[in-house]
């Protein structure tokens, strides 16, 4: 292998002779040139100019980091459409709309897990068993986290 | 026009937003190892605990007020100023992160609509999306946007957004504003101008610049002319792609994780003594640590740490480095190189202290002491103890809320 410097780009002799240029980077002082590893050996992968980056869920659920809230359900309040440990992607930046889920704190309770119906103006629990539901008024103080966005339930138990 | 944002109270509104319940009651938060009160909701101040009060002197009085009291939550509070950051992010291009709870914004172009409309929208916006109260002070200068924001947290009926654009309000707020609270004066210089019969800002832009520039060097006489809206002050950009790492292979392969996790402290006391030669503090903190490259299958790990405030600490960076590394470890894999990389660094002195000035003033005395020692008999004679012995120096955290935002075991739980 042999290199030598032109005045602005690297001559990189390959393993079979054809020549590859490549920018001369400056960092202060230093002057380098990017190599990637194991090109000068065999025969490059014919993948090589296709790789991408693996699927990512956070590029699908975690695109707005700075209004994403990641909570995890307890009790069987919204059963049997959450469960227990159930993992809630929440989303401050939404409006609200009727049928939404909520994560909200009335009069500076704890947050619960509530739907929204928009018409009745009133936040409800859908397990029947939990049949308490709250009419919201002007009065009360709804703090609102944010909305149910999207749910990550595990099938297979984690330790 | 310049404009300065930061969280009301901001620790504090913190763990609001993940506990509702401590709305409208009195809450704290304490410095490091739970030491004094570094952030107070309005409930609190009403009842006179002052900033700096010591824990241990009002323990009695907290319980018997029902004041609610947390440890810093560093990792709390610093996922949430990013979360601000990106927010603001959006309004302009040019941004600086004065500290945790206070960004300086630059508007270059004016918008179409006015910038007190496009203040309460941001305002709005920071607060929709993180539950965090902000107040936002707008004027042509750095030193009278932070007046301006003093002004718009004092006064409620302003709606927290305050703009100084006229010479009236420019010459009114410095009347109004007492010596002592002019951003960049400090206690002694204060005390100078008051002997001189200074009591207000105004007084102070009326002497002349060839007196201040006398008396309190060049440093006063910048803080004049900011103060009469010419600006002087820039916007500290930080420097990006700037990094230090030591980085080391083994003489053979190691699975042993006290064995690791020494070498890794050693690393970055190593990158935290480079940063304090040349001055420099850093924000973030990545570990790596790879098996022989020569296996059949490689394993290469890598975690990166933001920290909540700059530092240059041997203990801060060593602490932060260990938690990467216990992040990363997977054991029965034999390691044969590690390093710790430290970069979003900028200037020592470049950085405001005083939120922090119990821990970063104390670890600088410290290090100092450390740095002459080692320099007078060899290196590395005074150690961390978690170098030489994996002694893990542990904070007294005896408030702490969960990590929220940060961990998994400690993520907001809905019924």
């Amino acid at each position: 292998m042999e290199r030598y410097f032109r005045s602005e780009m690297m001559k990189f002799i390959k393993f079979d002779e054809t020549l590859e240029f490549l920018p001369i980077k400056t960092e202060g002082n230093k002057k380098y040139v990017v190599v990637r590893e194991g090109v000068n050996a065999g025969f490059p992968s014919p993948a090589e100019d296709f790789l991408n980056d693996r699927i990512s869920l956070d590029e699908c659920y975690l695109s707005k980091p700075e209004a994403t809230f990641i909570n995890r359900v307890k009790g069987q309040s919204m059963y049997p459409e959450y469960h227990e440990n159930d993992l809630l992607i929440v989303r401050s930046d939404y409006e609200v709309q009727h049928g939404d889920d909520v994560v909200v704190s009335i009069n500076r309770s704890a947050y619960t897990l509530k739907r929204y119906d928009k018409i009745q103006s009133k936040l409800y629990a859908i397990n029947p068993n939990y049949a308490h539901s709250v009419n919201i008024t002007e009065e009360d103080e709804v703090i609102l986290l944010g909305v149910v966005d999207a749910l990550v339930r595990n099938r297979k138990r984690k330790k | 026009m310049y404009a300065l944002v930061d969280g009301n109270n901001f620790y504090v509104s913190c763990e609001r937003v993940f506990n509702p319940t401590l709305r409208n009651r009195p809450v704290v938060v304490l410095s490091n190892n739970d030491g004094c009160v570094i952030s107070r909701s309005d409930e609190a101040k009403k009842l006179g605990i002052s900033m700096g009060a010591p824990a241990f002197e009002y323990e009695n009085k907290f319980k018997e007020w029902d004041v609610k009291v947390f440890s810093s939550n560093y990792s709390l509070y610093g996922d949430m100023s990013n979360r601000i950051y990106r927010i603001l992010q959006n309004y302009t291009p040019d941004i600086e992160v004065y500290s945790i709870d206070e960004c300086f914004l630059k508007f270059n172009h004016l918008p179409h609509i006015s910038l007190d409309d496009y203040a309460r929208k941001m305002r709005s916006e920071v607060l929709k999306k993180t539950l965090i109260p902000t107040c936002v002070g707008i004027a042509p200068t750095k030193a009278l946007a932070k007046v301006a924001n003093r002004i718009a947290k004092k006064f409620p009926q302003l709606g927290a957004v305050f703009l100084i654009d006229t010479e009236e309000k420019r010459i009114k707020a410095l009347k109004w504003l007492e010596i002592e609270d002019v951003w960049g004066i400090g206690r002694r210089m204060s005390k100078r101008l008051k002997d001189k019969g200074i009591r207000k800002a105004i007084q102070f832009t009326e002497l002349s610049d060839e007196y201040v520039r006398r008396e309190f060097s060049v440093t006063g006489l910048r803080l004049k002319k900011e103060l009469e809206g010419i600006s002087v002050l820039k916007l500290e950009e930080i420097q990006a792609k700037k990094q230090i790492a030591t980085t080391r292979s083994f003489d053979k392969t190691y699975a042993d994780k006290d064995y690791l996790k020494e070498r890794i402290t050693t690393f970055a006391v190593n990158c935290a003594q480079k940063l304090r030669k040349q001055q420099s503090t850093c924000q973030s903190i990545s570990v790596f640590i790879h098996s022989n490259r020569f296996d059949v299958k490689q394993e290469r790990h890598f975690r990166s740490i933001t920290i909540p405030y700059p530092t240059n600490s041997d203990i801060e960076i060593a602490r932060f480095a260990q938690k990467a590394f216990s992040l990363i470890f997977k054991p029965g894999v034999y390691y044969k190189k590690a390093g710790v990389i430290v970069s979003g660094i900028a200037p020592e002195n470049e950085r405001q202290y005083s939120l922090f000035e119990e821990e970063s003033v104390k670890h600088r005395d410290i290090m100092h002491v450390m740095d002459r020692l080692n320099s007078k008999y060899g290196t590395s004679k005074l150690k961390l103890a978690s170098q030489a012995l994996d002694k893990t120096w542990k904070m007294r955290q005896e408030h702490l809320s969960p990590n929220y935002t940060t961990k998994w075991k400690d993520i907001l739980e809905v019924r």
